[in-house]
């Protein structure tokens, strides 16, 4: 922990963005997000309308997105059928135990698909900011350009 | 393991919320969403669970919240959601007599279908509408008197006694885990989760 803690200090790009950075902000200036040696989150990870903490920092690994996977848009779409939002070109970040979140909402099964369920803020129902999918039972991702991370 | 240390905790706790539909149940597990409420996709589909991760006297707990989702519309619920409940807050709205009334076979139905021994607080929701409010914090509090629980009027709108619900509630849970810790191990008095949502598909609730 202490070497990943370091690793982010040092880094000058973190330093010019800092606080809740959108994956857009954090990537433009350069600030990594992924940890180099364990593939882990570098920062805490919150959720991209309100402060809720998602995932703190080191405990999700970077997953290549898996392009065969779609996500409705987020936010205000209220019609699940009208758009969708591929998960590329971001990639996802991935925890084996739902225990890992410190908050996070599971819908009920997706509608009219397996037993996938989306995930989201627990604290104001964003979403969706991830999936857990019905074929994968030890796998939990949310995708990495649809939260928000405290660059410090 | 990248994950491992990540699911530290020192406690996990199912907890229920179970009261009439329109108590404003959901509600209570929204922390910083403003008024307007705006529906959001996420709604529309429903929310299962909720995971929530609490510090409380020094432990760290990991709370899953599950609320009934339309379910009590039928105004029973199935064994199969309280399975491994540890805790239940019952909730009514002070606006409403008959949520307040219901609560007593609310009561009936956990007792028929949960685990002996859950604790249970009783909230009595959307305290900050007083002009509306028709059942008083007296009634309340009798009512929980009556079957021996805790009361707590709470406002989710307004960011009154929701905390304050919760850690009630776990603080009772983590007590008694202690007082039964010499029979069992902490972590194996929690719940055992990737079964939980599979399980309740064959519920009542077909979406």
């Amino acid at each position: 922990m202490d070497m990943i803690t370091d690793i982010s200090t040092a880094n000058p790009a973190a330093a010019a963005v800092g606080g809740l950075t959108s994956y857009a902000k954090a990537t433009k200036a350069a600030v990594q997000l992924v940890q180099p040696q364990t593939l882990t989150n570098s920062y805490d990870i919150h959720c991209s309308m309100c402060r809720s903490l998602v995932l703190k920092r080191g405990v999700a690994k970077k997953q290549p997105s898996d392009s065969a996977v779609q996500l409705p848009l987020p936010a205000a779409t209220q019609d699940p059928s009208t758009s969708t939002y591929p998960l590329v070109p971001g990639y996802l970040w991935v925890v084996n135990d739902m225990m890992a979140f410190e908050n996070v909402g599971f819908t009920k099964a997706v509608p009219g698909g397996d037993d996938t369920r989306y995930l989201s803020c627990a604290d104001c129902d964003i979403g969706p900011i991830g999936y857990h999918p019905a074929r994968v039972p030890k796998a939990f991702l949310i995708a990495a350009d649809r939260v928000r991370y405290n660059v410090v | 393991m990248a994950t491992s240390k990540s699911a530290s905790y020192d406690y996990l706790i199912k907890l229920l919320l179970i009261g009439d539909s329109g108590v404003g149940k959901s509600c209570l597990l929204l922390r910083f969403s403003d008024d307007s409420f705006t529906p959001s996709f996420i709604t529309t589909i429903g929310i299962d669970f909720k995971i929530r991760t609490i510090e409380l006297d020094g432990k760290r707990i990991k709370l899953q919240i599950w609320d009934t989702a339309g379910q009590e519309r039928f105004r029973t619920i199935t064994t199969a959601y309280y399975r491994g409940a540890m805790g239940i807050l019952l909730t009514y709205d002070v606006t409403d007599e008959r949520s307040f009334n219901n609560i007593r076979n609310w009561i009936r139905n956990i007792e028929q279908h949960a685990s002996e021994g859950v604790n249970k607080i009783l909230v009595g929701n959307k305290c900050d509408m007083l002009e509306k409010k028709v059942i008083s914090k007296e009634q309340g509090q009798a009512l929980a008197d009556e079957y021996g629980i805790k009361f707590l009027e709470t406002s989710a709108k307004s960011n009154i006694g929701v905390e304050e619900a919760f850690f009630t509630l776990a603080r009772d849970i983590k007590k008694r885990l202690i007082d039964t810790a010499s029979e069992k191990p902490e972590k194996a008095a929690g719940v055992t989760l990737n079964q939980e949502p599979v399980s309740k598909q064959g519920g009542c609730c077909g979406k």
